[in-house]
C-alpha cells in the first residue's frame, strides 16, 4: 500500500472534490450524525457545564501527565496487568510483536483501534505471518478493501451499500445482495468463527482510570467484548493522553461521548477491564498487556495552548461538522486522523513539513469548537498551528513570493489603486460567463466571473445610492 | 541506554517544566451539573428504565410478584421455541432454574476453556442476571465477580436478564458513587441489543452480540 502522507492533501483534495458520489456519501452521512447529535442533547440541560468540567478535568490530566501515567502503571500493575511504554511507532510494533511471539500466537481478532492505525499496527502482524482480522463491520469492510478508515467512529462511511456488496462477492465469493442486515449475517458469520480460534486479542481504549489500574472500551456491535474476553491474551494499545483520573470522573465522558460520536444516548456497551479475568472467572484473558503509546503526543505537550488537542476523545462530532469534511470526506486528509482534531494534530505529531498543509483545510468557521464535547478551541489551534509552519518557513515559494508583492503594493495605495481594476480590465477579455484564471481554483471549483466595474466603483456606486 | 518508560517521563516532563497550568475544582460548576441532573431526574425510575430500554429496541416485563417468576419465564421460552438456555453462575438465576421444566439448561461456568466458548455459541438463548439498572439510558450492569461468565451474555442470540427493581439507580453518576470499587474493575453496562450502523448509516439489530435482549423486572 502506498503510504499515507498529509503531504499529498492537494491531489487527494482535487480527487475528491470530482468524486460526485463520494461527496454524496459523505454529506448524507455526516448530517444525518449531526441531525441525531441534536435531537439528543436536547434532553441534555446540562450539556454546556460538561463540556466545560470535561474540559477542566482533561485539562487537569494533561498538566500533570506524568504523575497520572504513574499513578496508573502502578493500579495496573497491582491488578496484574502488564505494562508497556513505547516511546514511537517501531517500538510499539515490536513490543507486540514480541507479545504474539512470545505466545506463539497465530491469529489475532482486533476492535477498532485508531491509535493501531496510527502506529500501522496490522501491516506489521500480517508480514509477520499472522493473521489479524478487524471485527468491527466498517473495519472488517474497509480492510478487505485494503483501505484506511475514512472516519473516527464510521470507517467505512465512504462507501454505499452496492461497494459493499460487490465487495463480499468478490473477496469472500456470497451472492451478491446491498442488503445491509444480509450483509451484517455475512460478516458476523465469518467473524464469529474467527472470535473462536484467535489466541490473541488488540483493543485501543477510551478511558484508562489511573486510580483504579483499569480501562473502559465504548462500543456497539459487542466485538470488542468478544475481542476482549474469547482469546487468551489481550493487549490494549492506548495512547498516553487516554487518562481520566478516577471512576469519579468517567460519567461525565460518557454523557457526552455517545450523543456526539453517534447520536445515542449511550452506547450499547460500556466494558471495563481491570485485569487477567481467566485466573479469577475460568474465562477472559489469562494475559493483559497495556502498551502506552507516545509516538509525538509529549512533544505537542511542549506548547502551553496547542496541548489542548491532546484532550481529544476521537467522538468525531468535528468532522461531522466541517464543512471542509463534509466535501472531501476522511481520505483526502492523507492520514489516520482526519477532519478538523487531524489537521490540528498533523504539524504537531508528524512535524511542520508533513504537516504544513493540513491546517489549511479548514475555513476557520468554528462549527468544530461549538460540536466539541470536550470543547477543545480547534479554530484557534488551527490558526496557532498555520502561524507556526509560516515561522518554520514552510510555505510554498510562490505563496512566499504572492505574499511579498502584496505587502509591498498595499503599503502604497496609489499603486494598490491601480492595479485593482486590473481584475475588471482583463474580465472585459473573457468569453461571458467565464472567469479569468486563477490559481488554486479549477473544473471543481470554479470561481465566478469578476466584476467588470471593480470593487471601488462598485463600492463608491453603492455609498452613492445610499 | 534509557527505557522507553523513562524517555517518555522525562520528555513529558521537559515539556511541561514551567508551563504547567494549575486547574482549579470549579465548585459552581459542579453544583449546576447537580442541579440541572436533579431536575431531569423523575420520580418514577421504573417508567423511565422501561421507556429508555424501549427506545434501545430492547423488551420490558414487570412481574407483580416473585412467585411470578418461573411461570413468566416457562411462557417466554415455551414461546419461542428455545430447547436450550445457558446460564451464569448467579444464585437467583440458580433457583429459578431448578423448577423450569422441558428445557435444557447449559451451566456456563461448569465447562471450562476453551469448551465454555464453543459450547455456549451454539445456544440460542441466556438468562442471566443484572447487578443494577441504570434508568436515564435503560442500561444494565452485569458484575464479572457476581455472574462469574460473561460468555451466555454475549454469545446466544437472545439474553434475557433478571433484574430487581431495587437496584434501578437513576444514572451513571448515582451508579459510582455507590460502587464497590474493586467489582467495577471488572463490569459491562449494557444498553439493548447489539447494533450497527457501519453500512450507509443503517441501523442493524444483532452485530455480533445478541439481537434480542428483554429485561424481566422483579420486585
Amino acid at each position: 500500500m502506498q503510504k499515507l502522507t498529509p503531504l499529498n492533501i492537494k491531489k487527494n483534495v482535487a480527487e475528491a472534490l470530482s468524486d460526485e458520489r463520494l461527496k454524496k456519501a459523505v454529506l448524507n452521512a455526516t448530517l444525518s450524525s449531526l441531525d441525531s447529535r441534536e435531537n439528543i442533547i436536547k434532553e441534555i440541560p446540562y450539556w454546556e457545564e460538561l463540556r466545560q468540567k470535561t474540559n477542566n478535568i482533561k485539562a487537569e490530566v494533561i498538566n500533570n501527565l506524568d504523575k497520572y501515567l504513574e499513578t496508573f502503571e502502578r493500579n495496573c500493575e497491582q491488578n496484574g496487568i502488564i505494562i508497556h511504554w513505547a516511546k514511537d511507532d517501531v517500538s510499539a510494533r515490536n513490543t507486540i510483536l514480541k507479545i504474539a511471539s512470545d505466545n506463539n500466537v497465530k491469529k489475532i481478532v482486533k476492535s477498532k483501534s485508531l491509535t493501531t492505525e496510527e502506529i500501522h499496527l496490522n501491516d506489521a502482524l500480517i508480514e509477520n505471518g499472522i493473521e489479524t482480522l478487524e471485527t468491527d463491520l466498517g473495519e472488517y469492510i474497509v480492510q478487505l478493501k485494503g483501505q484506511v478508515p475514512s472516519h473516527l467512529i464510521i470507517p467505512a462511511l465512504h462507501l454505499s451499500k452496492e461497494d459493499v456488496g460487490e465487495l463480499f462477492t468478490e473477496k469472500l465469493g456470497t451472492e451478491y445482495t446491498n442488503v445491509p442486515e444480509e450483509l451484517l449475517l455475512v460478516a458476523r458469520k465469518n467473524i464469529r468463527k474467527k472470535f473462536l480460534q484467535a489466541d490473541m486479542g488488540i483493543s485501543g481504549s477510551n478511558f484508562a482510570i489511573a486510580e483504579s489500574g483499569s480501562f473502559v472500551v465504548v462500543e456497539n456491535e459487542a466485538n470488542a467484548h468478544l475481542t476482549i474476553t474469547m482469546p487468551k491474551i489481550h493487549v490494549a494499545v492506548i495512547g498516553i493522553e487516554k487518562l481520566i483520573p478516577n471512576m469519579e470522573a468517567l460519567p461525565y465522558f460518557l454523557k457526552l461521548l455517545a450523543p456526539s460520536a453517534t447520536g445515542q444516548k449511550s452506547s450499547t456497551y460500556v466494558n471495563f477491564i481491570g485485569g487477567p479475568s481467566r485466573n479469577k472467572y475460568g474465562e477472559g484473558p489469562e494475559e493483559v498487556h497495556v502498551v502506552l503509546v507516545d509516538n509525538g503526543r509529549s512533544r505537542v505537550l511542549h506548547d502551553k495552548q496547542l496541548r489542548e488537542t491532546l484532550q481529544c476523545i476521537r467522538c468525531g462530532a468535528c468532522l461531522n461538522s466541517c464543512p471542509v469534511y463534509q466535501q472531501i470526506g476522511g481520505h483526502a486528509y492523507g492520514w489516520v486522523y482526519m477532519g478538523p482534531i487531524g489537521a490540528a494534530l498533523a504539524p504537531q505529531y508528524l512535524g511542520t513539513h508533513e504537516g504544513k498543509y493540513s491546517p489549511y483545510l479548514c475555513t476557520l468557521c468554528s462549527e468544530c469548537y461549538n460540536v466539541c464535547p470536550v470543547k477543545i478551541n480547534l479554530p484557534e489551534h488551527l490558526l496557532t498551528l498555520r502561524n507556526q509552519i509560516v515561522e518554520d518557513g514552510e510555505t510554498e515559494k510562490v505563496e512566499k513570493a504572492a505574499m511579498k508583492t502584496f505587502s509591498f503594493v498595499a503599503t502604497r495605495p496609489k499603486l494598490y489603486n491601480m492595479l485593482t481594476v486590473l481584475p475588471a480590465v482583463m474580465q472585459k477579455m473573457m468569453p461571458e460567463g467565464k472567469s479569468l484564471s486563477v490559481p488554486g481554483y479549477g473544473k471543481e471549483r470554479p470561481l465566478p466571473p469578476f466584476d467588470k466595474l471593480g470593487f471601488k466603483k462598485r463600492y463608491q456606486e453603492g455609498k452613492g445610492k445610499k | 541506554m534509557k527505557t522507553d518508560r523513562e524517555i517518555i517521563l522525562e520528555n513529558i516532563r521537559r515539556s511541561l517544566s514551567g508551563s504547567r497550568i494549575e486547574v482549579v475544582n470549579d465548585e459552581a460548576l459542579d453544583n449546576t451539573i447537580n442541579e440541572k441532573l436533579n431536575s431531569i431526574t423523575p420520580n418514577d425510575l421504573i417508567k423511565q428504565f422501561k421507556d429508555e430500554l424501549e427506545k434501545v429496541n430492547a423488551e420490558f416485563i414487570k412481574l407483580e410478584s416473585t412467585e411470578e417468576i418461573i411461570s413468566v419465564l416457562q411462557k417466554l421460552f415455551n414461546e419461542n421455541n428455545v430447547k436450550h438456555i445457558a446460564v451464569s453462575e448467579d444464585s437467583e438465576v440458580q433457583n429459578i432454574i431448578e423448577s423450569i421444566e422441558g428445557i435444557d439448561v447449559i451451566q456456563a461456568t461448569e465447562l471450562r476453556y476453551p469448551e465454555r466458548k464453543n459450547e455456549i455459541s451454539k445456544i440460542d438463548a441466556a438468562l442471566v442476571f443484572a447487578g443494577n439498572g441504570i434508568a436515564d439510558i435503560g442500561s444494565v450492569v452485569f458484575y464479572y465477580d457476581d455472574t462469574k461468565t460473561t460468555y451466555p451474555h454475549f454469545l446466544c442470540d437472545w439474553t434475557v436478564v433478571l433484574l430487581k427493581a431495587s437496584t434501578i439507580v437513576a444514572n451513571q453518576f448515582e451508579l459510582i458513587k455507590g460502587i464497590d470499587k474493586e467489582k467495577a474493575k471488572n463490569m459491562v453496562f449494557v444498553t439493548g441489543p447489539s447494533r450497527t450502523a457501519d453500512i450507509e448509516k443503517t441501523l442493524v439489530l444483532g452485530a455480533h452480540g445478541p439481537r434480542r435482549v428483554t429485561v424481566i423486572l422483579i420486585p
